[in-house]
C-alpha cells in the first residue's frame, strides 16, 4: 500500500491501534509487552523452497498431515521429520486434484488416459514432483 | 584477404590470423587450473584494488557461532501486520529511475520491505517495459556501504559525523537574504525540484541554478535556440524513419534517451515474414566502433575532427539534389571510401524524400554550427513534424557548457558566497577543467554537497547534507512534455539522509519544513497545481493521485508536430570543425556501463563487459587494426597484444594505459572511454582506469569537444598482467589457422575438444553458430537455412538411442527465443540475470583468469569486410538441451533433466568434477573457484584464499540485494542458467491457486523483462499459440549447433541487415 493510502487511512489505523492497545494493556501492565517471541519448531532444511499455499490451497492438504494434531498438543512439537525422503515419499503417494483444477488441462496425455480408463489418478510424482528443481532453485 | 571475406565470422584479429598463442589459450577452458598454487602462494595477497574488487562495498563481517546442539531459533511476529506484506511474497511498486537526465519507468520488486530487483514498466509507452544495464544495476547502489550515511562536515576528504540540527544551524548562519548563492546540478527533470528551487530563489534572490550534463549536448540546445528560439531537445522518433543517419550519436547506448530510442529503433527492423520483409536503413558515420555503430547497416569511417566536414558534405549532396542552398566547404575525407559511401547515403535520403518518405539525421557533435547544419538537413528532408517532434520535446538534457564557464569566472572573482552541489553532480571530475573548479572552490565561503555518495566534488566541500537514494524517496519527473512520472519510496531511508529539496527549503525557512512529510506534501501540491489541473479524466485529486501512483505515470501527449525554424547558414561553413592534419587523433566516448563516472562505484556495471571490446574493470586505448597488402595485419607501433601498456600523451596530459586492438576504426584514430580514473569515492570506483575528462578541450562557444587531435602514443612500455577481457573466454566455434597442420583453417574450439582423441571431425568446422542475411538476399538465405536444418534433422535421426520426445509432449515444455535482429547487445539482460540469480561478482584478476561467473554472456562476432566489419551480438545462456551432453557425464547426477525440459542443477549434489562444463558445447557452465559470496557456513574451516579481504556480498548491507528465492552458491560447485526456474514455479503456482490454465506470457524470465527491444521471449513449446512457437516457426529461426543432436531449446532468429546491395 502506498504511503499516501496509509495517510488517508490514518484515522482508521489510529482507531484500530487504540483497540489493540486496550486489549494488550491493563492496570497491572500499563505498557505493551511487545510481541511474544515464537520458538521455531518446524525448521525446514536449508536450500529448499517450500510454499504453504501450494500444499494447502492447490493441494488441499490438511494442516495436521504435516504438523500433527496441534489442536491437542499441550506443548507443540515437531510431528514429521521434514526430511527430503519424507517429502519425496509423500509426493510419490499423493494424488493431485487433477480433474478439479483447470491448471492441469495442459497435461493432455493424462486426461486422455483417464478418459480411456487406462489411468485412475495422477500423483505428484507424475507431474514432476520428484524433480530437483521443484524445490531446489 | 579475400580468403576471409564475406563468409567468415570472427571474434578478434588473433582468431582471424590464427596465432599460436591464441590457439593455445583456447586449449583449456579454464585458465590457470592449478588452484593449489593460488591458495598457497602469497602472490594472491590481494590489494583491495585487485582480486575480487569489492567495490565501495565495505565490510561488516558476520560471524557464525558454532554450537554443539541445535540452537532454538526464535521469530518475532508483527504485533499488527501491515496488510501489504506477506512474508515470501514479492510486492511491486511503480516508480521511476532517475539519474540526472536519464530516466526509465520502472517497477521495483520488494521482498519483506527491501527492494531487490528493478523491472521495466510495460504499461508505460515511454520505453515499453525496456530497461538498460544501468537501470538494472541501480538497486545495488542503494546498498552501497560507501554512501553518505549521515550529515557532517568535511575535513581532509573525510566526513565527520554530525546531525541535521548542527548542519542546519551552520549553513543558516552563513546565509543572509543578500547572499550570492549558486546551485550546481546535472540536468534535473523533476517539476517539484524546479518549483522548490524557485521558492528558494524567492527567499535568496541572488541565487542562480546552473545545470550541466556529464556528457554534454550543449550544441544541440544552442542550435535549437538559434533556429527555433528555444533551448530544447526535440522528441526524436526513430520508429518513423525509413533511413537513419547518425554522426557519432550513440543513441542506443548513451545519447539522451537510449532506452526510449532503442525501443523505437527496433520497431521497423523486425522481420516476421521473409516474403514481405521491410526495414529501415541505418548509416553510422563515426570514428570508432561505437556500440550503436556496431548495430548499423553501414558504417562510414571518418576521423573525429572530420565530423563537421562529413556533415557538410552530406548536407551539400542532399541540398544539391533537392534544390536547397549550399555551403562552401573544401577538403576531402581521409578515407576515400567514406566519400563514396556518403554519396550513397545522400542518394538514399534524397530518393526517400522524393518518394514522400522520411528520414532522421542526428549527431553527437558538440559544435553549434554543425548542429545547425543537422537541423537544416532535417528541414530540407522534411523531417520536422515526422521524425522530429517539436510538440513533445525532451527535457533530459539541458546543460549549456558556457554556463559552467561563467560560474567558474564568478567563483574565481570571489563573488559566489555559497555553493550547493545537488545530487550526484561532480564537476571536479566530469568537466575538462575540473582542476580549475577545484582551485575556484577555495574562493567560495560555503560549499555544501547534497549528493548520495562521496566523490571528488563532495569531499572538497565544507559540509555534506546527503540526499536519499531514488528508491528511498518521493519525487516526480517530467522527462518529456506530456510525460509525468512519480518516484515513490520502496524502503525507509537506510541512513540519516534528507531530500536535498527539503534541506534547501529548510535553510530558506520555508513553512512546514519541520515536518518529515514536507517534500511529499510539496510534490502532491505541485501535482495538483500543474498536472491534475490539466486533465479531465478525474474529478477528485485523490483519485487522480492514486491512479497515477498506482501506474507510476500519467501521460497526456500531443500529436507530433513540426515547427518552422529560421536556418541561417551564413557563417556555418567557417564555424564547423576543421579537419586536423595531425597524425593521430583520439575519440573520447561515454561507455555504456559506468557512464562518465557516475556509475563507476557499481560492481555490476564494472563487470559488465563493454559490448564491443568485451573488456571489464578498466578503460583502454582502442587502436585501429590495419590490413596491409601482404595480407597481414598491421598495428600502430607494432602493438600486437591486447593489454600492452603504452604512454598516451593527449593535450599535454600523460597517462599509461593498456591497449586493445579494434576492428572498424579509421586510420590514425584511437579511442578511449570516459568515466574511469576516479580519485575519490567508493572502493569500486577509485583507481580503476585513467581519467580522460582532463584531456578535453572546448570550442569558441565553450562547448566541450569529445575528441583530441595531435595525440602521441608510445611503443609498448609494459604489460597489464591483469588485463581482463572476456573476448576469448568460453568461445564457441571460433575459426583459426592450425599452426600444427599447415595452417589449415579449423574450428579452434573443436581442436580443444579433440586434441586428446583421434583428431577432427572435419565436417563440423562449419557449425551452425551464427546465421545472417541481408534484406536483399533474405529469401535465398532463409531457403539455404531451411536446407541446412533439413540436413541436420536427417543426421540427427540416424541414432541408435530411443526417442524420448514423448515425455515432453505432456504438460509444459519450456523454451526461449532470441531474435538476433532485435538484439542490440546492450547487456541489460546480463545485469538483470546477475540481480535475479545472485550471480557473484569476481573482480578484475579473476576475470583475467577466465573465472567470471555470469550465467549469460553476449558473444560479439564480426563478419564481412575485415576493414569495416559488421557486428552481430549473440546472447548465450544454457540452452537446456533435451539431449544434454552435460547430464550424462555427471558422476553424481547433480545435473539432470526435468519433464518440462529444464536442465536442472542441484548445487548440493555437485561435487565439482567440472566434467559437465568440459562437455558443454555452448560453454555456459560456471564453476565457483572460490567462496565468492561467503555462502559456506563455516569459513574458519576453509583454507581462505581471500586472506581476510571479504568478497562482494559478504557484508550485510550488500547482502540485502540478494534474491531470497535463489540459493547463494558455495565454493566448489558448478552453476548456470536455470531459465529462471523460480519464476516458472511462481507463475505455475499462481495459476494453480487461481484454478486456471497457465497463460502464455504469465512467466517471464529476468532477461526477457530487462530487454529494451523485446528480443528475448520465454514460452511453452507445447502451446501451439505461444509467442515462442510463432517465433520458432519463422523462416529465419535456427538452433545453435543443431547438427550435433543435443536438441537445444533456445531458438535464434537470423541477424538481418539492410546494407546497400553494392556493399553486401
Amino acid at each position: 500500500m502506498s504511503a499516501d493510502g496509509q495517510k488517508a487511512d490514518q484515522g482508521l489505523v489510529d482507531h484500530q491501534w487504540q483497540a489493540i492497545k486496550t486489549s494488550l494493556t491493563s492496570e497491572v501492565k500499563p505498557k505493551i509487552q511487545g510481541p511474544i517471541q515464537w520458538v521455531r519448531i518446524h525448521n525446514l532444511p536449508d536450500h529448499a523452497y517450500f510454499n504453504h499455499s501450494q500444499h494447502v490451497t492447490a493441494g488441499k492438504v490438511a494442516c495436521q498431515q504435516c504438523h500433527g494434531k496441534v489442536e491437542n498438543m499441550e506443548v507443540v512439537k515437531q510431528y514429521a521429520p521434514l526430511s527430503m525422503g519424507w517429502c519425496i515419499n509423500c509426493h510419490r503417494q499423493t494424488e493431485v486434484k487433477f480433474k478439479d483444477n483447470p491448471f492441469y488441462n495442459d497435461y493432455k496425455k493424462y486426461h486422455e488416459e483417464i478418459k480411456s480408463g487406462k489411468r485412475s489418478k495422477v500423483t505428484v510424482e507424475e507431474i514432476g514432483g520428484l524433480e530437483c528443481q521443484k524445490c531446489h532453485y | 584477404m579475400s580468403d576471409f571475406q564475406n563468409e567468415s565470422i570472427w571474434v578478434s584479429s588473433d582468431d582471424l590470423q590464427g596465432s599460436k598463442e591464441f590457439t593455445e589459450t583456447l586449449h583449456s577452458e579454464f585458465q590457470n587450473l592449478s588452484i593449489v598454487d593460488n591458495i598457497g602462494s602469497d602472490n594472491h595477497d590481494h590489494s583491495r584494488r585487485d582480486f575480487l574488487k569489492y567495490l565501495g562495498f565495505s565490510v561488516g563481517a558476520a560471524t557464525i557461532a558454532a554450537a554443539c546442539e541445535t540452537p532454538a531459533r526464535r521469530a518475532l511476529p508483527y504485533v499488527t501486520k501491515p496488510d501489504s506484506i506477506v512474508p515470501g511474497i514479492a510486492n511491486y511498486y511503480a516508480s521511476s529511475y532517475v539519474r540526472g537526465g536519464d530516466y526509465c519507468p520502472i517497477l521495483v520488486k520488494t521482498r519483506e520491505g527491501r527492494p531487490i530487483k528493478i523491472e521495466g514498466n510495460r504499461q508505460n509507452p515511454f520505453a515499453k517495459g525496456g530497461t538498460s544495464a544501468r537501470v538494472q544495476a541501480a538497486v545495488l547502489d542503494l546498498y552501497d556501504s560507501s554512501r553518505f550515511q549521515f550529515p557532517g562536515s568535511v575535513t581532509n576528504n573525510a566526513v565527520q559525523e554530525s546531525d541535521w540540527n548542527t548542519i542546519d544551524k551552520a549553513v543558516i548562519a552563513k546565509l543572509n537574504s543578500g547572499s550570492t548563492i549558486r546551485l550546481i546540478s546535472h540536468t534535473n527533470i523533476s517539476p517539484s525540484t524546479k518549483a522548490a528551487i524557485s521558492l528558494f530563489k524567492s527567499k535568496f534572490p541572488n541565487t542562480e541554478w546552473v545545470q550541466y550534463d556529464p556528457v554534454s549536448c550543449s550544441a544541440i540546445l544552442m542550435a535549437n535556440e538559434k533556429n527555433f528560439g528555444q533551448r530544447i531537445i526535440p522528441g526524436y522518433r526513430f520508429d518513423k524513419a525509413d533511413c537513419i543517419v547518425s554522426f557519432g550519436a550513440d543513441f542506443l547506448a548513451t545519447w539522451i534517451s537510449p532506452i526510449e530510442y532503442a525501443a523505437q529503433y527496433v520497431q521497423n527492423r523486425q522481420i516476421k515474414d521473409v516474403k514481405s520483409a521491410q526495414m529501415s536503413r541505418f548509416f553510422m558515420v563515426e570514428s570508432h566502433m561505437s556500440y550503436t555503430g556496431s548495430n548499423a547497416d553501414q558504417r562510414i569511417l571518418i576521423r573525429p575532427s572530420e565530423q563537421g566536414l562529413a556533415i557538410a558534405k552530406l548536407y551539400n549532396l542532399v541540398a544539391a539534389s533537392l534544390g536547397a542552398e549550399q555551403i562552401s566547404v573544401s577538403g576531402k575525407l581521409a578515407n576515400s571510401k567514406s566519400e563514396s559511401l556518403l554519396k550513397s547515403a545522400a542518394d538514399n535520403l534524397v530518393s526517400l524524400s522524393r518518394a514522400g518518405k522520411h528520414s532522421l539525421i542526428v549527431s553527437d557533435s558538440n559544435n553549434t554550427a554543425e548542429q545547425i547544419l543537422i537541423n537544416k538537413l532535417n528541414s530540407v528532408l522534411n523531417n520536422y513534424g515526422q521524425t522530429i517532434d517539436m510538440a513533445n520535446i525532451s527535457f533530459q538534457r539541458s546543460g549549456v557548457d558556457k554556463d559552467m564557464l561563467n560560474l567558474l569566472g564568478e567563483m574565481n572573482s570571489g563573488k559566489v558566497q555559497a555553493l550547493f552541489v545537488l545530487g550526484d553532480a561532480n564537476p571536479l571530475f566530469e568537466l575538462p577543467n575540473g582542476n580549475d573548479f577545484k582551485a575556484a572552490f577555495g574562493k567560495v565561503g560555503l560549499k555544501v554537497a547534497m549528493g548520495t555518495s562521496p566523490n571528488e566534488t563532495s569531499l572538497n566541500c565544507n559540509y555534506v547534507a546527503p540526499t536519499h537514494h531514488f528508491l528511498e524517496t518521493w519525487d516526480d519527473v517530467q522527462p518529456k512534455s506530456g510525460f509525468y512520472g512519480i518516484v515513490q519510496p520502496t524502503i525507509d531511508p537506510l541512513f540519516k539522509t534528507r531530500n536535498f529539496q527539503h534541506s534547501l527549503l529548510k535553510w530558506a525557512a520555508v513553512e512546514g519544513t519541520d515536518s518529515a512529510d514536507f517534500y511529499y506534501n510539496f510534490i502532491q501540491n505541485q501535482c495538483k497545481a500543474s498536472v491534475f489541473s490539466n486533465q479531465n479524466q478525474y474529478s477528485s485529486f485523490q483519485s487522480f493521485w492514486d491512479s497515477t501512483l498506482h501506474d507510476g505515470f500519467s501521460i497526456r501527449t500531443s500529436e507530433i508536430s513540426g515547427r518552422t525554424g529560421s536556418f541561417d547558414l551564413s557563417g556555418v561553413a567557417g564555424s564547423i570543425t576543421k579537419p586536423s592534419s595531425s597524425k593521430l587523433e583520439l575519440k573520447v566516448y561515454e561507455p555504456i556501463g559506468v557512464g562518465n563516472g557516475i556509475h563507476s562505484n557499481n560492481p555490476w556495471l564494472q563487470e559488465l563487459p563493454d559490448p564491443v571490446t568485451r573488456v571489464v574493470w578498466d578503460n583502454y586505448l582502442h587502436i585501429p587494426i590495419k590490413w596491409n597488402e601482404a595480407g597481414k595485419f598491421e598495428y600502430l607501433n607494432n602493438l600486437d597484444t591486447d593489454g600492452d601498456l603504452v604512454d598516451l600523451k593527449a593535450n599535454g596530459i600523460d597517462s599509461r594505459i593498456p591497449i586493445v586492438r579494434q576492428f572498424g576504426m579509421p586510420d590514425g584514430t584511437c579511442a578511449i572511454a570516459l568515466g574511469y580514473g576516479r580519485q575519490l569515492g567508493g572502493r569500486g570506483a577509485v583507481g580503476v582506469g585513467k581519467n580522460m575528462n582532463i584531456c578535453l578541450k572546448r570550442d569558441s562557444d565553450g562547448n566541450i569537444q569529445y575528441f583530441v587531435t595531435g595525440i602521441e602514443v608510445s611503443n609498448k612500455v609494459g604489460k597489464d598482467e591483469r588485463f581482463a577481457s572476456v573476448q576469448h573466454h568460453h568461445t564457441l566455434g571460433v575459426r583459426g589457422k592450425d599452426q600444427e597442420s599447415n595452417n589449415e583453417v579449423i574450428n579452434v574450439d573443436e581442436k580443444t575438444m579433440m586434441t586428446l582423441g583421434d583428431g577432427f571431425q572435419g565436417s563440423l568446422t562449419k557449425r551452425t553458430i551464427l546465421r545472417d542475411a541481408n534484406l536483399s538476399n533474405l529469401q535465398e538465405k532463409s531457403q539455404a537455412l531451411k536446407e541446412e536444418r533439413k540436413k541436420a534433422k536427417h543426421l540427427n535421426e540416424q541414432t541408435l538411442y530411443p526417442d524420448y520426445s514423448e515425455v515432453y509432449n505432456n504438460g509444459h515444455h519450456w523454451g526461449l527465443s532470441v531474435d538476433l535482429n532485435g538484439c542490440i547487445g546492450c547487456g541489460a539482460c546480463q545485469v538483470a540475470c546477475v540481480a535475479e540469480n545472485n550471480v557473484p561478482i569476481v573482480g578484475k584478476k579473476e576475470v583475467n583468469r577466465h573465472h567470471e561467473m555470469t550465467w549469460m554472456r553476449i558473444d560479439r562476432y564480426y563478419y564481412g569486410d575485415v576493414e569495416n566489419p559488421s557486428v552481430v551480438y549473440q546472447p548465450m545462456m544454457c540452452q537446456h538441451c533435451d539431449n544434454a551432453p552435460c547430464e550424462n557425464v555427471c558422476p553424481v547426477a547433480a545435473t539432470n533433466h526435468s519433464a518440462e525440459g529444464l536442465n536442472q542443477m542441484a548445487y548440493n549434489r555437485c561435487v565439482g568434477t567440472r566434467y559437465c562444463a568440459n562437455n558443454c558445447p555452448y560453454k555456459v557452465r560456471r564453476f565457483n573457484w572460490f567462496d565468492y559470496t561467503t555462502a559456506d557456513l563455516f569459513p574458519k574451516n576453509e583454507n581462505n584464499p581471500l586472506k581476510g579481504d571479504l568478497p562482494f556480498y559478504a557484508d550485510n548491507l550488500t547482502r540485502m540485494v540478494l534474491n531470497p528465492d535463489v540459493t547463494v552458491r558455495s565454493r566448489g560447485v558448478i552453476e548456470k542458467c536455470s531459465m529462471c526456474v523460480q519464476r516458472i514455479q511462481e507463475g505455475k503456482l499462481l495459476a494453480k491457486r487461481e484454478s486456471r490454465p497457465l497463460r502464455d506470457g504469465d512467466i517471464k524470465t529476468a532477461c526477457q523483462t530487462a530487454c529494451p527491444t523485446g528480443a528475448i521471449i520465454f514460452g511453452d513449446q507445447n502451446d501451439p499459440n505461444s509467442e515462442l512457437n510463432k517465433r520458432w516457426n519463422r523462416d529465419t529461426n535456427y538452433f545453435v549447433l543443431e547438427e550435433i543432436n543435443v536438441r537445444s531449446k533456445v531458438g535464434y532468429q537470423m541477424r538481418i541487415t539492410n546494407k546497400m546491395e553494392s556493399e553486401v
